[in-house]
């Protein structure tokens, strides 16, 4: 059965070209915002969030990582045009994992949103020492689909929650019962 | 109707009726100014070859002006968007694509956004209706 961790919020915080601001106050859940402008019918840069200090105290030795959930609250200064454009992770400096966003628009107010979960590894292997691992990165794209404005998204704070567990111990008992009904 | 093969002055002329914004309509005329012979598919090319060649053109020309456009421009426009997120866009905006231009713009997000296919089939995302025949409408 798998377990949890906390979520986990970023020690590092980075934007690839120049669409966002304050990119630090991702850093804390604090309703301090990162900023982000994306001209009209455009994409933002991008917004990498690492080192999530994750350790053997929140997955054991033994334990594999089973699932990635990521948190993100959020919100826009219209309710029609600003949406995610990408979410996803990175490994070990590689390449993007499967782009887990929405179509649905941002809010106008502040809300959380969570993507994947116990069973979503966003088509990786993933180890331990890949979560733990500095530069295991989430990161975040957005767009802007209004053909006349600019717009502006607001990002209070960005977690990682890693689900856990052993696997293939749900096996044993039933092959057990299997012997024990038939000697 | 605005084919690949029409005067670039006459998409400008479309742009125009639609209500392109002033700067993106000079940036045309300047174009025609310097290229007076160029066609729709002149222009689409001088476009791709930019290497920051973004899909949020297609997204803009289609949301401007796509029911001026004939079906070959339609179908050149959709060929150049390799974003999957900018194809859900407009499958969420505009209302009169055909069934042949739905499939080809369903085709490139379908397996690449999980979430999305997954909020599509729950219906908390809704898409337009694609039309039996690509016309005005």
């Amino acid at each position: 059965m798998a377990e949890w961790t906390s979520i986990h919020l970023p020690g590092t915080v980075s934007d690839s070209g120049a669409t966002w601001a304050n990119v630090n106050n991702v850093k804390v859940n604090d309703t301090s915002y990162a900023t982000v402008t994306i001209n009209k019918n455009s994409d933002s840069s991008n917004l990498f969030c690492s080192n999530f200090g994750f350790s053997s105290t929140d997955i054991p030795v033994g334990d594999d990582v089973q699932g990635v959930e990521i948190s993100i609250s959020r919100y826009a200064d219209d309710a029609t045009h600003l949406s995610d454009y990408q979410v996803t992770i990175i490994c070990q400096g590689g390449q993007p994992g499967d782009n887990l966003a929405s179509a649905s628009k941002w809010p106008t107010s502040i809300a959380d949103v969570t993507y994947g979960g116990q069973s979503e590894l966003l088509g990786f292997e993933l180890s331990r020492d890949d979560v733990f691992d500095s530069l295991f990165t989430v990161l975040l794209k957005c767009n802007n689909s209004d053909t006349v404005s600019a717009r502006y998204g607001y990002v209070d704070w960005i977690g990682v929650r890693i689900y856990h567990g052993t696997t293939g111990g749900g096996v044993v008992v039933p092959i057990m019962l299997y012997h024990y009904m038939h000697h | 109707m605005i084919e690949l093969k029409s005067k670039l002055a006459d998409y400008i002329q479309a742009l125009k009726a639609s209500g392109a914004c002033g700067p993106v309509v000079d940036w045309h005329d300047a174009v025609l100014k310097e290229h007076p012979e160029y066609t729709v598919e002149d222009l689409g090319h001088l476009f791709t070859n930019k290497e920051d060649f973004d899909d949020g053109w297609a997204f803009w020309v289609f949301e401007l002006m796509g029911k001026e456009m004939a079906e070959d421009f339609r179908l050149y426009t959709i060929g150049l968007i390799k974003s999957p997120k900018w194809c859900v866009e407009l499958l969420q905006t505009c209302d009169y694509f055909s069934e042949k231009e739905h499939a080809l713009l369903k085709a490139k997000y379908t397996g690449k956004l999980p979430t999305v296919e997954k909020e599509i089939w729950d219906g908390k995302v809704v898409l337009q209706t694609a039309k039996a025949v690509g016309v005005k409408g």
